[in-house]
């Protein structure tokens, strides 16, 4: 059983007791525990079930790597499916809930799987469940994903904080084991900026874990002095707790720092780092071998048992057995040992081994079979015993041996994963048995050069004195290549150097097992991949490693294969009897380990999740009731509903207000782009389809701009303020858009043109005061004459209305008379109050941004992104009146030539009459013609001043089916009528407006 | 004067009133333009990120064909006039643009971390004790940064993002998000 020790464990409070719940139980933990930790200490090995089998899995691993324990950890809006155990601190009342079983993890229905099993090997959905065909998408898929897969996505929403932070540094190191730390102190004095990050919540990585009695106080005296040199360099900033989880173009990289215990401030920070160079020293994971049975709880990596003990004072179980092909885990047995358990033996794969390591284990008494491996594990739930058999036979069983711990070790690999993040290559080390960094080919930075190097046991060099060795060295050289001088001299080694036995690079023991063996053993814990699935994927032809992880799932899983890569690669060589080398391997790809979606989206949720952009006019129309609508980044007034008024009600007051009386509408989101320069009135004319040159000084005209492909892309009123400086309204999604491809033609295309332009879309808001009172309520307001003979129809003037600047247009949009008052953005709201409060004889109310639709489209005046989606001509909206014939060029006059867009079956605008005039069609409803589509509504209303419905629309020949009715599918089965008719509604004369 | 971070923020934020401003659009980097500008206002025109200052002035790098005027006075209107006199001959956009922006003031020593969590600038490269002048990005909005000293910072941001901002800012400086160092 496991179990925790009466004393040890660096990183636990054994004075603080946590309480937490696993699956509904509550346990106690302590503080500095991971949930990992504080589960092993309860004696749960059983952790998990599997993806595809659902068998029992336990703790495998110490940190990243594990592969089976994935939690949900958390309640409500702290939930989150998914985590490792091994990566969650221990909290107070932490819930924690294991994954994909049914009813529960201790008896789980689901893992009738195990016994079909024969039936799910790799691929098996691509060969059944074919037929009946209906039966895929409604029976076997639903099954197939209720019964595999991970934890369930949280149904509330996220609670924690999450920040971004930017940061930029000349050096980034991953990693603060021996070779980061080395490499971090390497710089002091280079007056580079230097960035350490370390995933761990300490120093070291396994310098001090991982010493023998003699090692531990040299090391613990090594490190504490490199940790002192590294607080006295003044250019070395330090993250603990910080994962580097990508890496990308010219070095940028995203790192995740996790805070616990502050519960008001962000829990998890992205930090997005830029480095000119990356010096990765992310260390290494420990291979497994894979056995027979080999998923079994109680079964664990070797260097995984030692951390348990060394970190949490925590053991697997207390008959303890290690199979290995390395001298690495004797460690193991001697820290086992060390704390008085039971190691009944050590099978080693090796012939034989004669390190001071393997003697030192033999003096303490502890069994070395060599060329021996397990051929069975017996026990379901957990380990009850092993079978040993020969390395070179076919699994006979030669003994068993009683236990209920296994730890497991084929070797350390490097952890070579960032490397490949941004294209660095991997080459493999054919006497290790692994992947190493390519030094030769690293990623590229900004300039074209390499920008990482490798350092450390990432780099396939393992021993503390090898990597005293390695580190300043390379760092000396990156120096060199940076053309900066190292200040520093070379320390004198403080370790010493180790002997170790040779390994032997084996993968799955034993050697000739057969199917019925293989069948047994488990490559990919996390994705349920065995042998035989590998093998299967190769004689079925995907002999790539891509297609075969493809095929099998190897690697896939959320751990992305840490513990089964290189053992899959090496299972596909043996079976297809060809080289690794040859074989190749799969790319790794960020984030290096799962990061929840919440620190991707940052501070950007809730009320940050977008800015919203107000008008200076939105504070009053929030405190009068406006309902509002998103348009483009604004929100804008869409309605000012009365007490007790439905929306439609609204909507008829406020457009018989403004044909009747007088209406004010916030218009200030509508875009203007100040055009300045000589060459001015000629850029504009290429700009625009119609000529903005003829344009007078104080005057206004109308203008429609096309994309080189001749579509709409948008229109608004120019005004020409002098000579050579014009004012272009855009619509208001549009003004940012307009603003850029102003800028686009005159950076690219028109770079000799003398013209400046300048957004000035906040700098003036707008009001529009419109209707047939307008000019009486304008004449309250002291200064400039807007008598018609003084302010004609399509004419602007300035100067001042009660003392307050304005520039008023006499346009309009509705078809009244109309004036649109610009005003600096900070006395909007106050001229907005006057004008609302000097006209209540003239029956002045605001109106929102529906009435003044259905104003627009009562005039057949059409709206940028309703009447046009980015395919439709100005031929197509029948105003063939603003594309000029005269002018020489303009963007669009190419393809508003061509024949395909003067095709006769184009669709084009016309306005709608309902037979039924009640009856409003829904909007972008289909025009059918023998039940082919022939077009669709782009706008259609309930227009209170024909108090019948009135729509526009694209309809294929429109302006030659005018008078002719057709018929609009309005549901699946009703269709309405409606007559085709001209665009203008209301006052086609244009009397109204110009008076 | 409005204060915008909560009690016991790691950097005090307030919402100033609008800085009077002029955008000039014109060849910076011409010496007759430069000498017009220096005639006219009295200040030299500013390098790349940075700012010249003369009495209430500051003149502001935004591009190469573009600087900022803020005056501390309120004499923009006359200022105005004054530069749109002597560079009448000159090819140039002088436009007022006063209530185009909203600007907040950021104080306390670790001002530059707040914006850190917005702005995707290496500040590390500047010398943030001289006068710094940087347009960038806040998150999604667009932002220039006016370093006075390393613990005064003003920004501004398009007025119709002032709210935005406020709660950006707000959320952003609370006490216990500090960006920290370990060792």
């Amino acid at each position: 059983m496991s179990a925790r020790l009466p004393s040890g464990g660096s990183r636990i409070n054994r004075r603080k007791k946590i309480d937490f719940q696993f699956n509904g139980r509550r346990l106690k933990g302590l503080e500095g525990d991971t949930v990992a930790s504080a589960l092993l200490a309860n004696d749960e090995l059983l952790v998990g079930r599997s993806f595809k089998y659902h068998r029992p899995r336990g703790i495998y691993g110490s940190g990243e790597d594990e592969p089976n324990a994935l939690m949900g950890i958390g309640e409500e809006g702290n939930f989150e499916p998914n985590v490792r155990a091994t990566d969650i601190q221990l909290r107070e009342n932490l819930v924690v809930k294991s994954q994909n079983h049914w009813p529960s993890l201790s008896m789980d229905f689901l893992s009738i799987n195990n016994l079909l099993s024969r039936f799910f090997s790799a691929g098996f959905y691509y060969k059944t469940f074919i037929r009946p065909r209906f039966a895929w998408k409604y029976i076997f898929e639903p099954i197939i994903r209720r019964s595999a897969g991970l934890g369930n996505a949280p149904t509330q929403e996220d609670v924690e904080k999450y920040e971004h932070v930017h940061f930029e540094t000349d050096i980034l190191v991953v990693g603060a084991g021996i070779a980061g730390i080395t490499a971090a102190k390497s710089f002091q004095d280079t007056g580079l900026s230097v960035l350490l990050c370390e995933k761990d919540s300490e120093f070291g990585g396994r310098l001090v874990s991982d010493s023998d009695e003699l090692e531990r106080e040299i090391n613990h005296q090594v490190l504490k002095k490199n940790l002192e040199t590294l607080k006295s360099c003044e250019n070395v900033s330090v993250k603990l707790n910080t994962c580097v989880t990508g890496v990308f173009d010219h070095g940028y990289v995203l790192a995740i720092e996790e805070k616990s215990g502050e519960t008001n401030s962000p829990q998890k920070i992205l930090w997005k780092i830029r480095a000119k160079k990356i010096v990765l020293c992310s260390g290494a994971f420990e291979r497994p071998i894979v056995f027979p049975d080999n998923d079994i709880p109680g079964i664990m990596l070797a260097s995984a048992v030692r951390d348990y003990i060394e970190f949490y004072g925590v053991l697997i179980g207390d008959r303890v057995v290690l199979t290995t092909n390395n001298d690495d885990a004797y460690k193991t047995a001697l820290k086992l040992k060390e704390n008085g358990i039971n190691v009944p033996a050590i099978l080693d794969a090796r012939k034989s081994a004669s390190s001071n390591l393997v003697k030192k284990v033999k003096e303490e008494g502890i069994k070395v079979l060599f060329g021996k491996c397990i051929g069975r594990v017996e026990g379901k739930k957990r380990v009850e015993s092993i079978g040993v058999c020969a390395v070179n036979g076919q699994g006979s069983i030669e003994d068993t041996i009683q236990c209920n711990g296994v730890a497991v070790s084929g070797g350390w690999v490097p952890n070579a994963n960032l490397w490949s993040h941004c294209g660095g290559k991997l080459e493999w080390d054919k006497k290790n048995g692994f992947y190493k960094p390519d030094h030769n080919k690293s990623s590229i930075g900004h300039d074209g050069e390499p920008n990482m190097i490798a350092l450390g046991s990432c780099s396939g060099v393992f021993t503390n004195f090898e990597i005293q060795d390695q580190v300043p060295r390379k760092i000396n050289q990156l120096l060199m290549g940076m053309k900066i001088k190292s200040k520093r001299s070379f320390e004198k080694n403080p370790f010493r150097k180790e002997q170790f036995s040779a390994d032997i690079p084996v993968f799955i023991l034993p050697h000739g097992a057969g199917k019925d063996i293989e069948k047994r053993m488990f490559v990919d814990f996390q994705n349920d991949v065995k042998v035989t699935d590998i093998n299967l994927a190769a004689l079925e032809g995907y002999e790539s490693i891509e297609h075969a992880k493809r095929y099998t799932t190897l690697g896939m899983a959320t751990d992305q294969g840490k513990t089964s890569n290189i053992n899959g690669i090496n299972i596909l060589s043996k079976y297809l009897g060809r080289p690794v080398e040859e074989i190749g391997h799969t790319t790794f790809r960020p984030p290096y380990k799962p990061i929840p979606l919440g620190v991707i989206a940052g501070q950007y949720s809730n009320k940050l999740f977008k800015p919203t952009r107000k008008t200076p006019i939105d504070a009053w129309s929030e405190t009068n009731n406006a309902k509002w609508e998103p348009v483009g980044d604004w929100r804008r007034a869409y309605a000012y509903p009365q007490e007790n008024e439905t929306i439609s009600q609204t909507l008829t007051r406020e457009v018989l207000n403004v044909r009747n009386n007088v209406g004010l509408l916030d218009s200030s989101t509508l875009g203007k782009v100040l055009v300045k320069g000589p060459d001015a009135a000629k850029f504009l004319d290429l700009i625009y389809t119609n000529k903005m040159s003829t344009l007078p000084v104080g005057k206004c005209r109308y203008g429609l701009m096309c994309t080189e492909a001749g579509f709409v892309f948008d229109d608004g009123v120019v005004a020409r303020l002098t000579d050579d400086t014009f004012l272009c309204h855009t619509t208001s999604g549009g003004s940012d858009r307009v603003y850029a491809w102003f800028e686009e033609w005159l950076q690219t295309e028109w770079f000799d043109f003398e013209v400046y332009v300048s957004n000035l879309t906040e700098q003036y808001s707008q009001i529009n005061v419109v209707g047939p009172n307008s000019r009486k309520l304008l004449k309250r307001l002291k200064g400039i004459s807007l008598l018609d003979s003084k302010l004609p129809f399509m004419h602007f003037a300035e100067g001042f209305l009660d003392r307050i600047w304005v520039r008023v247009y006499r346009i309009s949009f509705s078809g009244e008379l109309s004036y649109e008052l610009a005003v600096k953005s900070n006395d909007a709201a106050v001229l907005w109050e006057k004008l609302i409060n000097l006209g209540n004889d003239f029956k002045v109310e605001p109106y929102g941004t529906e009435a003044l639709h259905i104003l627009r489209a009562e005039k057949g005046f059409i709206v940028v992104g309703d009447e046009t989606d980015g395919t439709v001509t100005p031929q197509d909206l029948g105003m063939n009146w603003i594309v000029s014939k005269k002018k020489e060029d303009f963007i669009g006059k190419k393809a508003l030539n061509l024949p395909f867009l003067n095709k006769k079956n184009r669709k084009q605008l016309v306005g709608i009459l309902t037979l039924d005039e009640k009856f409003v069609l829904p909007d972008g409803c289909h025009a059918v013609e023998d039940g082919r589509p022939i077009g669709h509504v782009t706008s259609t209303y309930f227009s209170p001043t024909l108090s019948r419905s009135i729509a526009l629309g694209l309809i294929e020949e429109g302006h030659s089916r005018i008078g002719s009715t057709i018929e609009f599918s309005v549901s699946k089965t009703e269709s309405a009528f409606g007559k085709l008719v001209d665009p203008v509604f209301y006052d086609k004369e244009g009397k109204k407006q110009d008076v | 004067m409005y204060k915008v971070s909560d009690e016991g923020a790691f950097v005090e934020v307030s919402l100033v009133s609008p800085i009077p401003a002029i955008s000039l659009k014109l060849d910076h980097q011409n010496l007759k333009v430069k000498n017009k500008i220096k005639k006219v206002l009295g200040i030299g025109v500013p390098s790349v990120q940075s700012i010249t200052k003369y009495r209430h002035l500051r003149l502001c790098w935004i591009s190469n064909d573009e600087l900022l005027l803020l005056s501390e006075g309120k004499e923009v209107d006359v200022i105005l006039k004054k530069i749109s006199k002597e560079l009448v001959s000159t090819h140039s956009l002088v436009e007022e643009v006063t209530d185009l922006r909203a600007w907040f003031l950021l104080e306390g020593e670790k001002a530059i971390d707040l914006l850190r969590k917005g702005v995707p600038i290496d500040f590390s490269k500047f010398d943030l004790s001289s006068k710094s002048f940087f347009r960038s990005r806040l998150g999604e909005m667009q932002v220039n940064i006016l370093v006075e000293s390393k613990r005064r910072i003003i920004i501004s941001v398009l007025r119709s993002v002032e709210e935005y901002a406020c709660q950006w800012l707000k959320q952003c400086s609370k006490q216990g998000s500090e960006i920290n160092f370990d060792l």
